[in-house]
């Protein structure tokens, strides 16, 4: 006969099996978007182990409906955003190093690259970090707007007007080195 | 009745940067290359490694004993990753059992429930690449009454065309290419808007009219809101399409169906953006729901 232990074991196996399987969905996309949120590299690791350690604490809270992508993407806002401060007050750069690029390529292809997202990391550094917010789930993550503007808990309007500037101002940034097709 | 169009909601997004950009840009090339980047697999497997490591941590003496474990020695293989898994650092100004047990609300708002709320759900609720806000958002059962007029007697106001409908319209022979580099050139100029409430799209075009009726015919506005949850709801603007209604409903001094209608909105809602907004229209009404925390305390940026 199962006891009320053995129905909290087997509670607990079951949010074990669930968290495994969000982890596994999404580590990669963590990573990534505390690095477009301005994280230092060096800090990403312990910023993403973080985001998942809350995500667990606080999954049972999640809202039926909920997109787990949006959810998960407030965390990561909310463990950069305090990143960032930390990281600011150090005077760090942001990257020690370039980030992992893609495999494949010879390597001339992946110096440009490198220089490329370095351009690009460095326009995003100069966003305010709620332009900076919405540039990155939108542009980089594409999220639709609507859940970019429930990952930032802001009306839709807000992140379109963040988005805006964000755009010019990346735009700005990059403009010695923009070419069109 | 016009023949509906859209099944779903649908929503005329601006284009991506990269593809206004062009695929070969530079620009383009950036997001991708940030899109594309992430953690190497030795990154990974550390990283799993001590977040298990956490969570078994937590399962045993709770949010404490993680905190601590943060604070301990590495991860194995975490100390050869540039900073280290668990260490110090970590924990010192950022405070993770300060983020668990002050009360700090995580994540986004609007879409953490309040704990009595929360109802058991099943695991395959959970399947994290299934669901979207539109598949998943319950219907709200919209109890808000009928208004004086029906949408079959709204009279048809000519939709205002969107940034890209009224660039075709005043070059048609454009090529997608041609207008594609337009647009993007427009932007670097920074005079191309982007869309706003009064897009073409339906959805947001509905609500759009009803947000512009509401002054001058908030029964009109009220019942285009009806129209919206007929066609729409459930939906990832039912947030929006009820405010618009609290709103008709007050400018109608149906003051009580108003107050119930944004308390409907906040207990299904309780960190919604618009509370501060919906508590100022009824400040002698308390209309935030009363939240009796289970464990631990959740501190709730609700204005009353």
């Amino acid at each position: 006969m199962a006891g009320p232990r053995a129905a909290d074991c087997t509670e607990e196996d079951e949010r074990r099996s669930e968290f495994r399987n969000i982890f596994e969905a999404h580590a990669p996309y963590v990573w990534r978007s505390l690095l477009g949120l301005g994280v230092p590299q060096a800090d990403v690791p312990d910023a993403s182990q973080l985001v998942f350690m809350v995500l667990y604490k606080k999954l049972h809270q999640l809202e039926p409906g909920c997109s787990i992508r949006t959810f998960v993407y407030g965390m990561c806002l909310r463990v950069a955003s305090d990143f960032r401060r930390r990281g600011h007050r150090r005077h760090e750069r942001l990257y020690a190093d370039p980030p992992v690029v893609g495999r494949g390529a010879n390597q001339e292809d992946r110096t440009s690259q490198r220089q490329t997202l370095l351009r690009m990391d460095a326009a995003l550094a100069r966003l305010n970090p709620e332009q900076r917010e919405v540039f990155v789930l939108y542009e980089i993550e594409e999220l639709p707007m609507i859940e970019v503007a429930r990952a930032i808990g802001r009306p839709l309007q807000t992140a379109y007007s963040r988005l805006h500037a964000a755009r010019k101002a990346v735009i700005a940034a990059m403009a010695p080195h923009l070419q069109e097709e | 009745m016009p023949k509906d169009e859209f099944a779903t909601l649908s929503f005329s997004e601006p284009p991506r940067l990269g593809e206004l950009a062009g695929p070969g840009s530079e620009l383009s090339q950036a997001i991708a290359g940030a899109r594309a980047r992430g953690p190497s697999d030795a990154h990974l497997q550390a990283l799993r490694e001590a977040v298990w490591a956490g969570v078994a941590a937590t399962a045993v003496t709770g949010a404490a004993a993680a905190a601590a474990h943060l604070r301990a020695s590495a991860a194995p293989g975490a100390a050869q990753i540039g900073g280290g898994l668990g260490a110090a650092k970590v924990v010192v100004g950022l405070t993770f059992a300060g983020l668990l047990s002050a009360g700090t609300v995580i994540g986004v708002k609007g879409m953490m429930r309040a704990p009595m709320a929360r109802k058991a759900e099943s695991p395959s609720r959970l399947q994290p690449t299934q669901r979207t806000l539109a598949d998943d958002r319950r219907s709200d059962g919209d109890e808000s009454p009928t208004g004086p007029e029906s949408a079959a007697q709204i009279a048809p106001t000519p939709m205002p065309a969107s940034p890209k409908e009224a660039a075709v319209a005043r070059a048609p022979w454009m090529s997608g290419t041609a207008r594609r580099k337009r647009e993007f050139a427009a932007l670097r100029e920074g005079d191309v808007p982007l869309p706003s409430a009064t897009d073409s799209d339906h959805g947001l075009g509905l609500l759009a009219r009803a947000r512009e009726s509401l002054t001058a015919n908030p029964a009109l506005s009220l019942s285009l809101t009806q129209e919206f949850g007929r066609r729409f709801s459930p939906g990832a603007l039912d947030q929006e399409r009820d405010v618009i209604a609290v709103e008709a409903l007050r400018a109608l001094d149906r003051r009580q169906e108003a107050i119930d209608r944004a308390r409907q909105l906040l207990e299904h809602y309780p960190n919604s953006p618009y509370a501060t907004k919906l508590g100022r229209m009824f400040p002698d009404d308390p209309i935030a729901p009363v939240v009796v925390p289970v464990a631990p305390v959740v501190r709730s940026r609700r204005q009353q």
